[in-house]
């Protein structure tokens, strides 16, 4: 049976990921697992596995699943459990790290502002985009992501060239700038030698050998597997070469590749005679017979390095470096008709072992089958890190699960008479490779005695793991230990009779023309020269690593952009060049916050809305019609009709609503807002708010209280005898009260009092209600117009009603955005609105016209008696505070509010307003939040950040009952759309001439 | 003489150096770091690294103190030093950082000769100024019985036969604690004070034959590799002039500042001069 469970907008990096579907893989009763975000790719992969569902399904890219087959759904539990508590060391881990982290570019940037280098683990299918955007500002790339188009490579490469840039990958595993290890590497002691190289586990064999000898690399630039590909034509090793020549602190260059395109090799060949430098240079699979002047042409990795220490040390190359076999005495020939077999982590080494045995045992040309590097005769190689192996699951390095298998099922095979490995060290390998290879060697020694095991490890004594213990725990194993892969290899074909003599090389003078090197910018010098300044963009473990080791790091816990939508990443990337957005934002947002809203008046609706001298309705939201509204807002509209007495009874009512005999227009499209249904008619009195910076009016209706009020749906008669005191006693009241004031009530400065009150201006109102009642109650006691009984009935309203203050607000909201409104420019959110259906929201540049999205249903706590099941969709106009920066946005503002969220505490509130931090692009101070450090109110939505982030804004609400004429049932947050915000996004695109894909 | 020239105040290097490493490039690594200098191995020989106002050592050079500030700031033992025609690159961990000596001030550091004039050793003032001093009680050697012995031999040196001698340097040859163990510093102050005054090379022939079978430390080796090729420090060398001198005080400062070098070294070079001024003044008295 398969049970998932979806984390919501839990994003983990793939190895945390794949070590988690690791550990999850032990729990007992797991039949299998899977734990990966819910991208479209990955959701093949469930398939694949037949972890598929609909949950599955329905999973979105920033959603974290779990599935796993088990008998019992408890199972189920336990594993969450250690998914939570994996997760949870990794959030200590972090702490314990306190690397810099931030989450997305611009921030990356400002946190390291002399960052020179873009570390890129990401998914290949996002990485090309983050290349470029690393090009464009001016910082080198360097890309462990694999899977980049070629095409795409050529691209960025040549772009990265022209610009003075290298861009190192893609599928670069290996890198240690000016001696800092960048993604997989060994802990390489620095030295005068330079290395640059087009195969990652080849840079390891010859680093950590070189190290070893007592030699040391300064550089070792991982240029890519493609790098000396016909397409790419080594563009990065070239210039790499040609920047190295000259390093002051490099003497001897080495070039390492694995096969190449014939003319790419010349190419490089002749660039090679043509540095000042003496140079060792492999190119895998080529068997050179001599050297050419001062290159120096090695056929295995181990000679390489060996060449190496001896030029960086000034002396001679030796003729021959074929080093004695530590294993060779001692060792028997293994039976004829063994065969060997070779299971490798490492790629390149991989392909010398293939090499090296096909030569000795003339099996001919290597395999090209998938996974295989030999295949011939019985005779095995096979690289496990190739993409069939490791597609969803951890590379061999990090997992030994796959080689586990592969050395149970070759010791099945009676042929099989040598095993090689390889055991890689350093950082981003397994902590004890060894250790976890150990049960599987032994069972298969016990099953196959005369089975032999030959490795080699590829480490340091400075590596992470222990060196010498790695080799300790083989020997114990009986593993017969070599120190290179050469050598590993070679002991194999003693055993089997066949030893491979080394050809004595001489050095020949170098008949080729000189090339003049290319002039190497100021950019690759530096890069070479100092300490790498590093946004790492994905695995968050390389940060760590390069702060260890004296560079620089901010880690860049980066998401795919818009969930990982081809179509929106490509407007988004497109939009990001557009200078003057910025620019019109700031404009925008500058609007929103000089707004200056005053409130004036109460009045009737209809005085100052025309509209309403007719049978017409206004309601919250985007357009809807009668037979669209949720319960609530049709109970709405049924009081509404009955207030205006248009109709005697709830019956004769709705006959009427659903004739169509009276008709709907949005609140927004008056000049007004209008909470929970938004239902407003002609008689109901109005709050008047002015923004005397723009001059624009704004509309909204009085809070009635809570519990059984119009807003919520309710129409019961109480309901409308109180609307009829609201029209015949609190407004008029109210009215005379604010016209004593001369210039009306200056709402920013309540504002910004009860904001330092700890109200949010959506939930929570207590503050700016008790400041409004101390503002009006010795007006309104003041007023000689006003009967006593009246002013005292007013006096315990406006005392008894927290939330008073709400509506104040909204058609404050109103008044600043409608203002901001006047000029259509920018991508910045003027309205967020729900009808109970769809939620609406309107962008800076595009005026009136609305992007819906069907609503989501709020999340909170209930009336006793009431559950969720009982709450209507997200409704209400209320929003327009989430729009100009409070209510949910402003969380942090009101902790008390927090339990609306969840766990609710402090911390709780301080995680939302920060993450809405990320989707705006200014901070209002004139509403500063003490419990923020006085940062202001977040402000300016912009669809852009929003569509990129996948962060939609949080909305503080109440919850209606969703049948009409009961009226509130709880309160909580709900998190408007992302539909609406991308639908925004591809319209405001098209607005700027963008070429947008059709679906 | 005056105190702040006891140490150098401008980069220098001993000319020792330059007659002992060829031209080229040379492969070493870092050997030894302490708090004010360190110690480069390269070609088999130590060269000492320290900052100015310090001794100049007879196989190194002094450098500037914020260079060397930052410099101890990153190096490790075992980190790999280039040395390219005078310019030194230390690949650390951190960077790597190249101290280009070709401009520093070369210093003669070789071993003056006094003999050809009487010195009276008791009325020096370096003699007046060690007396002064109970050296048998800064000194890093325990003299118990079998050490007294020793050094008594060394003190009356016309009276110690050949195999007392050998007994007494293979006995100091390494002991002690530390890098540069006291009794080399001893023995390399002993020999050097009668080679000065003397020009006496006896105990340099039964120094060398016993280093021969005897190992101590590679920069006690280092010490005695540049002391038998005719080179010491530039302390050491001060003291050894200031034999013509009657200053006193002088004496006095030059004594300080030399005591004040290493846990006990600076002391035991001190008790090893001592010694031979001791063994100069018994060897004259029995003779006359």
């Amino acid at each position: 049976m398969i049970y998932t469970r979806i984390k919501e907008n839990s994003y983990q990096d793939s190895i945390n990921l794949m070590l988690l579907t690791n550990a999850v893989n032990t729990v007992e009763g797991v039949s299998s697992a899977q734990v990966m975000m819910g991208t479209d790719a990955n959701k093949d992969l469930f398939k694949d596995a037949g972890l598929y569902n609909d949950d599955v399904a329905n999973a979105q890219p920033n959603d974290m699943v779990v599935a796993i087959d088990a008998d019992s759904e408890d199972i189920l539990e336990e594993v969450m459990s250690e998914v939570e508590s994996y997760l949870s060391d990794l959030s200590v881990k972090k702490d314990a790290d306190a690397t810099e982290s931030v989450t997305n570019w611009k921030e990356a940037t400002e946190a390291l502002p002399d960052a020179n280098v873009a570390l890129i683990s990401i998914p290949g299918i996002y990485a090309a985009a983050e290349i470029e955007r690393a090009l464009d500002d001016d910082k080198h790339a360097f890309v462990f992501s694999d899977n980049i188009p070629i095409e795409e490579e050529v691209r960025l490469k040549k772009k990265a060239h022209e610009k003075g840039l290298l861009v190192m990958g893609p599928d670069s595993g290996t890198g240690m700038i000016s001696s800092v290890p960048l993604a997989f590497t060994n802990v390489i002691k620095p030295g005068n030698i330079g290395m640059v190289g087009a195969s990652g586990t080849g840079i390891q064999e010859v680093t950590t050998i070189i190290d070893r000898l007592g030699g040391g690399v300064v550089n070792a630039v991982g240029v890519g597997g493609r790098d000396l590909s016909e397409e790419v034509g080594a563009i990065t090793m070239l210039d790499a070469l040609a920047a190295m020549d000259t390093q002051d602190d490099v003497d001897v260059i080495v070039a390492i590749s694995k096969p190449p395109a014939k003319a790419v090799r010349d190419k490089v060949v002749a660039m090679l005679h043509s540095l000042s430098k003496p140079v060792v240079a492999i190119f895998l699979g080529e068997k050179p017979e001599q050297h050419e002047g001062q290159v120096h042409f090695a056929y295995t990795l181990e000679e390489t390095a060996y060449m190496a220490v001896d030029l960086s040390k000034k002396e001679k190359v030796k003729e021959s470096y074929q080093q004695p076999l530590e294993n060779e005495e001692g060792t028997h020939a293994i039976a004829e008709g063994k065969t060997v077999k070779g299971l490798y982590s490492g790629g390149t080494l991989a392909s010398e072992a293939a090499t090296l045995i096909a030569e000795a045992l003339e099996l001919g040309e290597l395999s090209k089958e998938e996974g295989y590097k030999l295949k011939a005769n019985g005779f095995e190689v096979m690289d496990l890190g190739d993409d069939m192996y490791t597609q969803g699951k951890p590379h061999p390095m990090i997992d030994p699960e796959v080689r586990v298998n592969k050395i149970k099922e070759y010791a099945a095979d009676s042929d099989t008479g040598v095993i090689l490995l390889d055991v890689v060290l350093g950082y981003g390998s397994h902590p004890d490779m060894a250790d976890a290879l150990s049960p599987a060697i032994l069972e298969a020694k016990e099953q196959n005695k005369d089975l032999q095991f030959i490795a080699t490890v590829v480490g340091t004594q400075n590596d992470p793991q222990d060196y010498s213990k790695t080799k300790e725990t083989l020997q114990n194993l009986g593993v017969l230990i070599e120190e290179s892969n050469a050598k590993a290899v070679r002991l194999a074909l003693h055993m089997m009779g066949k030893d491979l003599p080394e050809a004595p090389k001489t050095t020949v003078d170098y008949q080729g023309q000189l090339q003049k090197l290319p002039e190497v910018s100021e950019k690759v010098v530096d890069l070479l020269s100092t300490k790498p300044r590093i946004i790492n963009m994905g695995v968050e473990s390389f940060s760590t690593t390069i702060m260890n080791h004296g560079g620089k790091a901010v880690q860049y816990n980066w998401r795919p952009k818009a969930g990982g939508n081809q179509k929106l990443i490509r407007i988004l990337d497109q939009l990001e060049k557009m200078d003057e957005i910025d620019e019109q934002n700031a404009r925008v947002v500058d609007r929103l916050k000089n707004g200056a809203p005053f409130l004036l008046d109460v009045v009737p609706a209809h005085t100052v809305i025309p509209e309403l001298k007719d049978k017409v309705l206004l309601h919250a939201g985007p357009p809807i019609q009668w037979d669209d509204m949720t319960g609530p807002m049709q109970g709405s509209c049924i009081g509404a009709t009955l207030f205006e007495e248009w109709a005697a009874t709830e019956d004769e009512a709705r006959s009427m609503l659903e004739k169509g005999e009276i008709s709907f227009m949005p609140c927004h499209h008056a000049n007004a807002v209008g909470p929970m249904g938004g239902i407003t008619s002609g008689n109901m009195p109005v709050l008047i708010v002015e923004n005397r910076e723009t001059g624009n009016h704004a509309y909204c209706t009085m809070n009635e209280g809570i519990g059984a009020v119009l807003r919520f749906g309710a129409y019961s008669e109480e309901v409308v005898n109180r609307l009829r005191w609201m029209r015949d006693v609190l407004g008029p009241t109210l009215s005379k009260a604010l016209k004593t004031m001369d210039d009306g009530m200056n709402l920013n400065v309540i504002i910004a009092r009860a904001i330092a009150m700890g109200d949010e201006f959506h939930q929570r109102n207590h503050s700016a209600s008790l400041i409004f009642l101390k503002e009006v109650a010795p007006i309104i006691t003041a007023l000689t117009n006003v009967e006593n009984k009246e002013k005292e009935e007013v006096m315990k309203f406006l005392a008894d009603t927290d939330q008073f203050f709400l509506n104040i607000m909204m058609a404050t909201g109103k008044a600043i955005v409608d203002g901001a409104r006047q000029v259509k420019e920018g991508s910045i959110v003027t309205t967020l609105s729900r009808n109970g259906k769809d939620f609406g929201v309107r962008i800076s540049s595009l005026g009136d016209e609305w992007f819906t999205a069907p609503v989501n249903s709020p999340k909170g706590l209930y009336f006793t008696g009431y559950t969720e099941e009982d709450g209507n969709p997200d409704i209400g106009d209320s929003a327009i505070t989430e729009t100009i920066g409070v209510g949910g946005m402003s969380m942090v503002a009101a902790p008390a509010v927090t339990r609306f969220v969840g766990a609710g505490g402090f911390e709780d509130a301080l995680k939302v307003s920060n993450e809405m931090d990320q989707i705006t692009v200014s901070n209002n101070a004139n509403w500063s939040i003490p419990t923020w450090d006085f940062k202001g109110a977040p402000l300016g939505i912009d669809i852009r950040k929003v569509v990129e982030t996948g962060i939609t804004p949080l909305i503080n609400t109440g919850i209606a009952h969703k049948v009409a004429g009961v009226g509130q049932v709880g309160a909580g947050t709900v998190r408007a759309p992302l539909g609406c915000f991308e639908k925004a996004l591809i319209a405001y695109a098209k607005s700027l001439g963008i070429m947008v894909d059709e679906d | 003489m005056k105190i702040k020239e006891l140490g150098f105040q401008k980069e220098a290097k001993s000319n020792f150096l330059s007659l002992s490493i060829p031209e080229g490039r040379h492969m070493g690594k870092v050997h030894s770091v302490f708090r004010n200098s360190f110690n480069i191995e390269l070609n088999g020989q130590l060269i000492n690294i320290s900052r100015i106002g310090m001794s100049l050592s007879a196989h190194g050079c002094v450098i500037d103190s914020e260079q060397m500030e930052m410099i101890l700031k990153s190096i490790r033992p075992g980190d790999i030093v280039r040395l390219n025609n005078s310019v030194y690159s230390i690949y650390t961990k951190q960077l790597t950082i190249n101290v280009d000596t070709s401009k520093f001030t070369e210093v003669d550091l070789s071993i003056p000769d006094l003999s050809d004039q009487y010195i009276d050793i008791e009325k020096t003032s370096v003699y007046q100024a060690l007396k002064m001093i109970s050296l048998e009680n800064e000194i890093g050697l325990e003299i118990d019985e079998r050490t007294q012995v020793n050094l008594n031999c060394l003190e009356r040196l016309h009276r110690c036969e050949t195999p007392q001698l050998n007994n007494a340097v293979n006995f100091l040859i390494g002991r002690g604690k530390g890098l540069t163990p006291s009794g080399d510093d001893l023995l390399v102050g002993y020999a050097l004070t009668r080679k000065v005054v003397l020009r006496d090379s006896h105990i340099e022939t039964v120094m060398k034959a016993c280093l021969n079978d005897r190992r101590t430390t590679n920069i006690s080796e280092a010490y005695y590799k540049a002391y038998l090729e005719g080179f010491v420090s530039s302390h050491l060398r001060q003291l050894m002039e200031l034999l013509e001198s009657l200053q006193l005080e002088e004496a006095k400062k030059l004594i300080y500042a030399i005591g004040q070098y290493g846990h006990t070294s600076g002391y035991d070079s001190l008790y090893g001069c001592y010694l031979g001024l001791e063994s100069i003044i018994n060897e004259r008295r029995d003779y006359t």
